[in-house]
């Protein structure tokens, strides 16, 4: 009947299933997990590296006051209040720890300045030397490998095998799979002793179930995300009852580049330069039109709204705080005019309305006051006024599922039909629901997968054998 | 109004001057297409640019001059501002196996190419402003037109697909995604800018993380600057390999052949290397060399064996020649001799002898038998049934002294002096 045995069987290889990983392989013998891709890190291995944490050691260099009480306020503010409170605060509350553990157990490098991404009421965001999510996967690829928890490449989950009490008792996969090809490879079947852990993350890619959720979310929009972010794994949790949390809350970002595939550099360009210390404008008028560090729902509304094409701006003097500028500029992404009358006539913008923009907002910072689409006014915010300058030419793309399955603090599914956990069967990161509520702050992905993951590793390895 | 009049007349001589200036322009649109990788772009005919030009400066002309007489405010109809001859040479293009891609590539670098002369020129920024919208304008329109009319065309026939170019740079990056070995396109940072699935799965990382990413990262640092001195001083077109230690996403080293080729597009340098996980084959390697080892040293076994084998052959064909001069040839000359009653003793002594010998039995020849004199076999014979030495003595008429001697000497002769064997024990196993 089984083809093989582990203790615990952890789907996905993302920053959620690596760190179910390795807490689980601490504590037993035998781990093995299952990536459908022919590469190791899914999502997280391309995404921007941002991690959000409130009370750190660079907000206390800083003198930044923060707590986890304000963390968990920005994200129930973002969210709409959406959010599992309960879920939220173990985020909020558990976000510094992760940071420190990525540093001392995995060695992770983060630059020694915080970033302040829009939503979150002060700087608490660490970057990846890198800036890239890679900078946690790699690590994490290498003491997986000195643990001795192998990852199996090619293998897609292609169901979740029940007892008759409902529990999970392992997983039926296609091995040597040929992502997307849903016949390729062959079928094995795999125990659990202990459980199965779903770290399969989130269906941005999935055109047909995210339509289905959301059927705003057309065919022709893009998705920052890797080809494998599909929702099949989702499904079988369904089919085994796990319950659906808010799946129709789908996040875009708003800082991706018309002019690249995906995530691509851009979006790290905007996010840490363009709209904290630039503008961003709507070509046909010249005029700004939303707070630029406002959260990402609320960007992504103001971006869509009445067909607006969106640019933002960023001098010389913003542009240092953009870690990809160079790749940006190599790839066209990220265009630099010497004038703004060069930058204008390249994006076919008009002249002076683009002008006096620039002027009132520059006078806005100067004079110290309010700007009336909310933006927060940091000492450290410049007037856009030293040549050159910078563009980058934005459109939303699908970035985040914010809805997913439900899970308890513990990390264990909990079934549809009695609200009670499914017996061994836990699950971690995107494909949850109900942490983030309707938006996802930037940079607290980071921070959920791998504290949620670090649970739900715990939690699987102390089940008892049988 | 009078104002924008003159300034129109500006334009418009402006244009003229761009009208004169063909010349230096084509060569400029000739350099671009190289630079964007189209070293022999179709439809690159002198002449057919020349008349594809104007018609693009009497495009913009008649738009300009169109918006001047709408100036009243209502819109102008820009619609008909068309580049004519670009759309009417869609099908030219089609015919010569251009892709759409290509084809509007040809028609964008010479917007291109007009506009950068258009920012050079003497003209009053506004109005320059201006014309370069106009110029965008009438460039979209254009655009509009030939995608609609590539798309309307009913497809050239299927018979010239296979001379296709445009079919062909398709087939070309649809192997250069799925070939089983990596590839790597370098720049001169050594950042790679294009990589193949297959190369992604090597190194275990994702295409986006491959790009933009140092090729040194790739591989152990000693192994790395080697590579980047190789590269260095390659010449273009040259082809070469070499064999480093690479990483794999989770710090697992793996050995790899590396066959690196330059190629300079434009003024830009690029090296092209294809990757081989060379992991199979060094186990493979290894595997082969542990296996040989295991056949030489059992072949060694084997001959030792067959050597010892031949020794014993000889030993003992030496021991049957011995046994057969010492032992049964005399026995043979004393059958010649005997008298017929011990004749048939001897012949069975022969016969069992022979026997033994053919054999190969592990028993000793007993070429004592042989040796055995006529009287000595009758008293053998005769303890052989069982007699007592008195019972011969009786028997034989001989002293008692006598058989002592008989069996003093036969025991000496059988090989048993000395030994605790009853003499009529032994006699009993042998035919006499």
């Amino acid at each position: 009947m089984w083809n093989e045995e582990y203790d615990i069987v952890i789907i996905g290889s993302g920053f959620a299933g690596l760190a179910a990983a390795i807490e689980a392989r601490k504590l037993c013998s035998s781990v093995v997990i299952l990536e459908k891709m022919a590469v190791p890190g899914g999502n997280s291995t391309i995404s921007g590296g941002l991690f959000a944490a409130a009370g750190s050691p660079l907000q206390a260099k800083e003198n930044i006051d923060d707590s986890p009480e304000l963390m968990l306020a920005d994200m129930l503010a973002a969210g709409n209040n959406y959010n599992y409170r309960e879920l939220a605060r173990i985020v909020a509350e558990r976000s510094t720890e992760a940071l420190l553990w990525t540093m001392s157990e995995l060695g992770v490098k983060y630059k020694p300045k915080l970033s302040h991404l829009g939503g979150h009421s002060v700087p608490r965001t660490y970057n990846t030397v890198n800036t890239s999510g890679a900078g946690i996967i790699r690590p994490m690829l290498v003491h997986l490998r000195e643990m001795e928890a192998p990852i199996r490449l090619k293998s897609l989950l292609t169901d979740l095998i029940t007892d008759e009490a409902g529990g999970v008792e392992g997983v039926e996969i296609r091995e040597d799979y040929i992502f997307p090809n849903r016949e390729s490879g062959s079928v094995k079947r795999i125990r659990a002793r202990q459980a199965v852990i779903l770290a399969t993350g989130g269906f941005s890619q999935d055109k047909e179930f995210r339509a289905i959720q959301n059927p705003m979310l057309t065919e022709d929009i893009e998705s920052t995300n890797h080809k494998g972010a599909t929702a099949e794994s989702l499904i079988l949790a369904l089919k085994a009852g796990a319950t659906p949390v808010q799946l129709s809350m789908i996040q875009l970002g708003p800082w991706a580049s018309r002019d690249e595939e995906g995530f691509g550099v851009g979006s790290m360009f905007s996010m840490l330069a363009g709209f904290p210390y630039g503008i961003l404008i709507d070509l046909r008028t010249g005029k700004r039109f939303v707070n630029e560090q406002a959260d990402r729902k609320l960007l992504v509304d103001a971006m869509l709204s009445s067909d607006r094409e969106s640019i933002a701006i960023v001098d010389e003097m913003g542009v240092q705080h953009a870690s990809t500028l160079n790749q940006c500029l190599k790839r066209g992404v990220v265009r630099k005019f010497d004038t703004i009358d060069d930058l204008a006539i390249a994006n076919q913008a008009p002249l002076l309305p683009l002008k006096h923009t620039i002027d009132s907002y520059n006078s806005l910072i100067e004079s110290g006051q309010d700007d009336h689409f909310g933006k927060p006014i940091p000492s450290d915010l410049l007037p856009i006024k030293h040549p050159p300058y910078y563009c980058i030419r934005l459109i939303s793309k699908v970035h985040h599922c914010m809805g997913g399955i439900r899970i308890n603090a513990r990390a264990q599914v909990i079934r549809i039909e009695d609200n009670q956990p499914i017996s061994r069967l836990y699950a971690a990161g995107e494909i949850t629901g109900g942490i983030h509520g309707a938006s996802r702050l930037g940079s607290n992905a980071i921070p959920e997968c791998l504290i949620f993951g670090r649970i739900a590793g715990i939690n699987a390895a102390s089940e008892a054998p049988r | 109004m009078r104002k924008i009049c003159e300034n129109g007349m500006k334009i418009m001589s402006v244009l003229d001057q761009f009208r004169e200036s063909k010349e230096k322009i084509f060569k400029d649109w000739l350099r671009q297409m190289r630079d964007a990788g189209y070293d022999n772009p179709r439809m690159t005919g002198r002449k057919d640019f020349r008349r594809r030009f104007d018609g693009l400066l009497s495009a913009l002309a008649l738009c300009l001059q169109k918006t001047e007489q709408d100036n009243s405010g209502k819109h102008d109809d820009a619609g008909v501002c068309l580049v004519q001859p670009m759309v009417d040479d869609v099908r030219f293009g089609q015919e010569r196996g251009m892709d759409l891609k290509l084809f509007l590539c040809y028609f964008k670098t010479m917007i291109s190419c007009l506009e950068k002369k258009m920012v050079q020129a003497a003209i009053p920024p506004l109005e320059q402003t201006n014309t370069i919208i106009k110029l965008r304008r009438v460039a979209d329109f254009t655009e509009m037109a030939i995608v609609a009319r590539w798309q309307t065309l009913e497809p050239v026939a299927s018979s010239q697909e296979i001379l296709n170019p445009a079919t062909l740079d398709k087939l070309l990056g649809t192997i250069f995604m799925s070939v089983g070995e990596g590839i790597l396109l370098v720049d001169e940072d050594f950042e790679i800018v294009r990589v193949n699935q297959h190369a992604c799965e090597i190194f275990g990382m994702q295409m986006q993380n491959m790009i933009g990413t140092n090729v040194r990262s790739l591989m152990e640092e000693d192994h790395a600057s080697i590579l980047i001195r190789h590269l260095a001083n390659m010449i273009e077109g040259q082809r070469r390999n070499i064999e480093v230690i690479c990483l794999y996403v989770d710090g697992k080293t793996f050995p790899a052949t590396v066959t690196t080729a330059r190629s300079d597009m434009g003024k830009k340098r690029y090296w092209s290397l294809i990757v081989r996980d060379d992991t199979a084959q060094k186990t493979m390697e290894t595997q082969l060399r542990h296996e040989k080892r295991q056949i030489e040293d059992m072949n060694l076994a084997l001959k030792i064996v067959m050597k010892s084998i031949e020794q014993d052959r000889k030993d003992f064909e030496n021991r049957v020649a011995s046994k057969i001069k010492t032992s049964l040839l005399p026995g043979l000359k004393k059958i010649d001799t005997a008298e017929a009653s011990v004749r048939k003793s001897y012949l069975a002594i022969l016969e069992q002898q022979l026997v033994a010998l053919t054999a190969g039995s592990e028993k000793e020849l007993n070429a004592g038998l042989l040796k055995l004199t006529k009287t000595e076999i009758e008293v053998c014979r005769m303890i052989q049934a069982g007699c007592s030495s008195k019972d011969i003595c009786n028997a034989m008429k001989i002293s008692y002294n006598t058989i002592q001697t008989h069996r003093k000497n036969i025991r000496k002769k059988l090989g048993l002096a000395g030994k605790r064997l009853n003499l009529h024990a032994f006699l009993m196993n042998h035919v006499l």
